[in-house]
């Protein structure tokens, strides 16, 4: 099996709220995202989601015409591609793109999920809630959290940064939010 | 798929013995191990694998990890953990009917090899002969000396050894081993000595394997690197080297942490940006590890085709590289 070729679409998202940090507090609704098609020979596509669009192009010569299954290697070989361009910012995500792609390939080539590829005994782990919530108003910061406890989980991220007293206020809020599914949640905080 | 049991047979006259896990789908997957078959073995995959599902490989290491440290099964080695973890690895590719080198992820399976140090003392026609077999034959051109406790032997030694290996390269790559005899004041003094005259890569278990201040001493004291690792069990036995700048080439033995643990081992390296070594292996299978390995620098020889009677291998020595082959799993077969 080969990589034959590839397909990049590039996105801008509107979403159906404003996500912000610290760093854009009033928030945007406009996000960027991409999707990768990675392709073979053998009619089997890797797909991968991410911010991977640009420097793709000047990547996948890298890959061109390899065995996906050498995931590793090519990860490898990729990473020396970039040594003089850098391998940050938008060469970083595209070599990402890429590698995500490629283990998707090799799960589907073995025809098993990718947790069980990697060697793990189950396919699942802890998740916490992340509102990106810097824009939201009190009410929307609670009813975030609190759809997110209905459905089980018991750990937040927050997003702080330019008040204290305001942190401290959502802080709490985020706490009852979160407090139908466990009654010691776990708290984080992010000032970007 | 899950594992149903396990089978050993010791090897005839060779130390040793193999490994077969047994699988429910017809499959098995094949370990081989440098020391005398531990009693306990049977028990423990009894009681922490048969029922599993051998793909989990990760899952499973820490599952073994946890139970020896309960001392579940009684006594045991805990190398008994890496050559379960060697067959499950086997297993895994044999069910993807895949190399292992290929199922870890590999592109080119071949890593550049030296040969290790005579296994018993010898004197110097006899270090010739070992030596020269490896050179003649295989086309290394790196070798391991074992220090021995007269300092003039190992000047003469190490010279025989150069000459050996410039028959077949102008840069002959060359390696002691203090195989932690020496304390680290003791290493920088040898290996100053021998630094006057010889271009050694490195130094082999300078200070004692948990000694990381020893072995910083001693790199900071010499020229050449330290190398060291291969005496640890865990992931946990680095960390302190590393986070002490202890090492120059942080050196890896399979036959004690495993395949799992010394991916784990050689990302940690990889994130101090440290080069890595691999100790000698059976059938010389690290070579199927080393193709995922970014800074593999060599893996250590010790037999290039193994004795008659206990297993065969698919990686060959060509020139001076071990190239792992294209049969499905690890390599290794019983020669029963």
């Amino acid at each position: 099996m080969k990589i034959t070729g590839y397909r990049s679409e590039v996105y801008l998202m509107k979403m159906d709220r404003a996500v912000g940090d610290a760093n854009l507090p009033e928030g945007v609704d406009l996000l960027p995202g991409s999707i990768l098609y990675l392709e073979t020979d053998e009619n089997i596509t890797g797909i991968s989601l991410g911010f991977g669009g640009g420097a793709v192009k000047m990547l996948f010569p890298a890959i061109e015409g390899a065995d996906p299954r050498e995931a590793a290697g090519l990860w490898i070989r990729m990473n020396d591609w970039l040594h003089k361009t850098g391998n940050r910012g938008e060469g970083n995500a595209a070599l990402s793109a890429i590698d995500i792609a490629l283990w998707d390939l090799k799960a589907k080539i073995a025809g098993q999920p990718v947790w069980r590829l990697l060697g793990a005994r189950e396919g699942r782990v802890k998740a916490y809630a992340s509102g990106l919530d810097y824009c939201l108003s009190d009410e929307e910061l609670f009813a975030f959290y609190r759809r997110m406890a209905e459905q089980g989980i018991d750990s937040g991220k927050l997003k702080v940064g330019l008040d204290l007293k305001v942190d401290l206020r959502r802080l709490g809020l985020m706490r009852e939010a979160l407090s139908i599914a466990s009654a010691r949640p776990r708290l984080m905080i992010d000032s970007n | 798929m899950k594992i149903t049991g396990v089978a050993t047979r010791s090897f005839p006259s060779a130390a040793g013995f193999i490994v077969a896990l047994q699988s429910d789908e017809g499959i098995s997957g094949v370990g081989v191990s440098a020391r005398a078959p531990h009693g306990n073995l049977e028990r423990f995959v009894d009681e922490v694998l048969v029922g599993e599902d051998p793909r989990a490989v990760t899952g499973l290491w820490q599952q073994m990890l946890s139970a020896f440290a309960r001392g579940v099964s009684g006594s045991l080695q805990s190398d008994v953990l890496a050559v379960l973890d060697v067959a499950l690895w086997d297993l895994k590719a044999k069910s993807h009917d895949e190399p292992l080198w290929k199922t870890l992820g590999g592109s080119r399976p071949r890593v550049k090899t030296h040969a290790g140090a005579c296994p018993s003392a010898a004197s110097d026609a006899e270090l010739a002969r070992w030596y020269g077999t490896f050179v003649r034959d295989y086309g290394i051109t790196g070798a391991k000396l074992r220090a021995s406790q007269d300092r003039d032997a190992d000047l003469r030694r190490i010279e025989m050894l150069q000459r050996l290996l410039e028959a077949h390269t102008a840069q002959p790559v060359l390696m002691m081993d203090a195989d932690e005899r020496w304390s680290p004041k003791e290493s920088v003094g040898r290996m100053r000595e021998l630094e006057e005259r010889f271009d050694l890569t490195w130094v082999e278990a300078p200070a004692a394997r948990w000694d990381f201040l020893g072995h910083k001493r001693v790199s900071d004291g010499i020229r050449s690197a330290v190398c060291a690792g291969g005496r640890l069990d865990t992931l946990g036995g680095f960390l302190p080297h590393l986070h002490h700048h202890a090492l120059d080439v942080v050196q890896i033995d399979t036959g004690r942490v495993g395949i799992t643990a010394a991916l784990q081992v050689a990302d940690a390296a990889y994130g101090f940006e440290l080069p890595v070594a691999l100790c000698a292996s059976p059938g010389n299978l690290d070579a199927h590890l080393a193709a995922v390995l970014p800074y593999c620098m060599s893996m250590e020889i010790l037999d290039p085709v193994p004795v008659e009677g206990t297993f065969t291998t698919d990686v060959r020595i060509e020139e001076g590289w071990a190239v792992a082959g294209d049969r499905p799993g690890n390599g290794l077969a019983s020669a029963a």
